[in-house]
């Protein structure tokens, strides 16, 4: 599905003269990063409209000078209440779910489920959904809703379209995926009939099940093999910036000890930022040695895990012991926690660390590696 | 999306340019280990439970029944920092191997146990047994950089200047159109319509809490 480039008001070609311009709706850059640096003075201010939140950066970034880094943690750790990180995942999963179900309202005719089960209330349907991860679910609602919006443009079924129809939408995306850029981008084509392979497995719509498995569609999804080029996979840190991290547990005060262990606990286990996140507090034992525990769920078990580091690392500090000193800090306060890291008052949740908290962890980096 | 963290701020310490710490991720520190441990040779056994991966071909009633699971990832752990202890410095391999990261001093404990080991130098020496074999070699690594090479792109230092949407707080990099400096467009989407929203910065928008822009063209 191609857009029109139009043409707009504020087009300039000398970006000199932008200040003349009448400009559109200001946003704050805070929405996007709570922090404001400004780099002459290295100082970093809070968003002044979050004067309740825990987060008082007033760290100043530079060379020789006091670095404080306060993501809201401490405050956490006296907090009396303390809601369960797997809860809350429930909960999203159900709202997630009830959103499947309204959104699979227009192919209700077409599904051998729901055609069949008139009467079904909401919540029996639900549990279609409810086997799966809450990202999972979430990840595949914008391919199936770009599927609803395509077919409601041109008057198809969504939940019946004929082979030529959904080739159509095939090329279209191809196209897009290919053409447009910036925010506007198409998601990928592969992505798109993931999501719409999802929907009608759930939902058995047999027809759509019948277009994504014809030839000429499998084609499609295989189309890009022959262009693909060495991905872009994350570069290992390098020894010294793990000894540095280790190094500034000695020197860094207590509020941060838990910020830079985690990073540690992060690199020694071979943790993802979810798995080390999802740690079950309880879990966790020290034998002045090794440091062990269990993550109750990651990315590739919904079961959970355990993992086992060495708490001596790299530079003689002994991180393990400062982590596990963090972690009894926490259970004391609430013995149930299942997770490290908070943000006002809540779990860091996986999606809003792209917006603060995980800028925190590597400002954590930048300042304590500087020391 | 997690793929590319990008505030990384190695600014500040040793040797790295802005761009190069903008090569690491928040998925670094999961594959940091596991790459020391293969330039290690540690068992494979090892690395995949370091690593919390499966064994292929192995059948999961193996690791069921041994009621162990933290055991090898604690023997690879161990071959890692032995090795460190014995002055080995691992490299941080780029694009598959085909490069490695060329890191700086890599500053050691200052105990009578370490001393402070340039990496890409005292590998040969420092390396023993069977690790001086497996480590991969950086004799190309400075030499040659491909601009068609999206790694090696991001390690040559961008001095500016940046247009920034400032709706969106999304910085790119500029490039200029005319000769003279008079225009200037988005180096991602040269060809794309500027609102007044955008500005242009002769300072990396990074440090004023933009994020930068993702796309090949503009890292």
């Amino acid at each position: 599905m191609k857009r029109t480039v139009r043409s707009s008001p504020y087009q300039v070609a000398d970006l000199q003269s932008v200040a003349s311009v009448p400009r559109p709706i200001y946003r704050k850059v805070v929405f996007i990063n709570p922090f404001q640096v400004s780099r002459q003075g290295l100082e970093v201010v809070a968003p002044s409209s979050g004067a309740a939140a825990p987060v008082s950066a007033t760290f100043v970034v530079g060379r020789g000078v006091r670095r404080h880094v306060n993501v809201g943690l401490a405050k956490e750790i006296g907090s009396p209440t303390c809601r369960l990180l797997r809860e809350r995942e429930e909960e999203e999963r159900e709202q997630l779910a009830d959103l499947w179900i309204s959104l699979s309202a227009s192919v209700a005719t077409d599904s051998d489920i729901l055609s069949n089960l008139p009467s079904a209330g909401k919540e029996q349907l639900k549990k279609l959904f409810l086997d799966r991860a809450p990202a999972t679910l979430r990840k595949h609602v914008s391919g199936w809703r770009l599927w609803l919006a395509f077919c409601a443009a041109h008057g198809w079924q969504p939940g019946a379209p004929s082979l030529q129809e959904f080739l159509d939408f095939v090329t279209s995306l191809h196209e897009g995926s290919r053409g447009d850029r910036g925010s506007h981008r198409a998601i990928s084509m592969q992505n798109v009939v993931s999501s719409l392979s999802f929907a009608a497995h759930k939902l058995q719509l047999t027809k759509l099940l019948h277009c994504l498995e014809s030839p000429l569609i499998q084609v499609w999804r295989r189309s890009g093999k022959w262009s693909i080029q060495l991905g872009r996979e994350a570069v290992p840190l390098p020894l010294n910036i793990v000894q540095r991290l280790e190094e500034a547990l000695s020197t860094a005060p207590a509020e941060e000890h838990l910020l830079i262990s985690v990073i540690l606990l992060m690199v020694w286990a071979s943790l993802r930022w979810s798995d080390a996140q999802r740690l079950r507090l309880s879990s966790v034992t020290f034998d002045g040695q090794h440091l062990k525990g269990f993550c109750w769920r990651t990315k590739s078990s919904a079961k959970g895990m355990t993992f086992g580091c060495c708490a001596g690392g790299c530079a003689g500090v002994g991180w393990g012991a400062i982590f596990f000193a963090e972690v009894e800090k926490l259970r004391s306060a609430c013995p149930t926690r299942d997770y490290l890291l908070a943000h006002n008052g809540k779990p860091l949740s996986y999606i809003y660390s792209y917006a603060f908290p995980l800028d925190a962890v590597w400002w954590c980096m930048v300042c304590w590696l500087d020391s | 999306m997690l793929s590319h963290l990008t505030l990384f701020g190695g600014v500040w310490y040793a040797g790295l340019t802005p761009d190069m710490a903008c090569t690491f991720t928040l998925h670094s520190l999961k594959c940091t280990v596991l790459a020391w441990a293969l330039q290690l040779q540690v068992d494979a056994a090892d690395r995949a439970s370091q690593g919390h991966h499966k064994q292929p071909g192995v059948s999961g009633c193996v690791q069921k029944y041994g009621r162990d699971d933290v055991v090898g990832q604690l023997r690879c752990q161990s071959s890692v920092l032995d090795a460190i202890e014995q002055n080995w410095a691992p490299k941080i391999p780029l694009e598959r191997g085909i490069r490695a990261l060329q890191t700086p001093v890599s500053v050691r404990p200052s105990g009578s146990k370490y001393a402070v080991v340039e990496d890409s130098e005292t590998e040969s020496e420092s390396s023993q047994g069977e690790s001086s074999s497996v480590v991969t070699s950086d004799g190309e690594q400075s030499s040659e950089c491909d601009d068609v090479d999206v790694v090696a792109s991001e390690l040559v230092e961008f001095e500016g200047p940046w247009i920034v949407n400032t709706v969106s707080g999304v910085g790119h990099r500029a490039l200029s159109v005319d000769e003279d400096d008079s225009n200037w467009c988005l180096a991602c989407r040269p060809g794309s319509v500027m609102h007044a929203g955008y500005e242009m910065r002769f300072d990396n928008p990074w440090f004023d809490g933009f994020r930068l822009c993702r796309h090949r063209g503009c890292c």
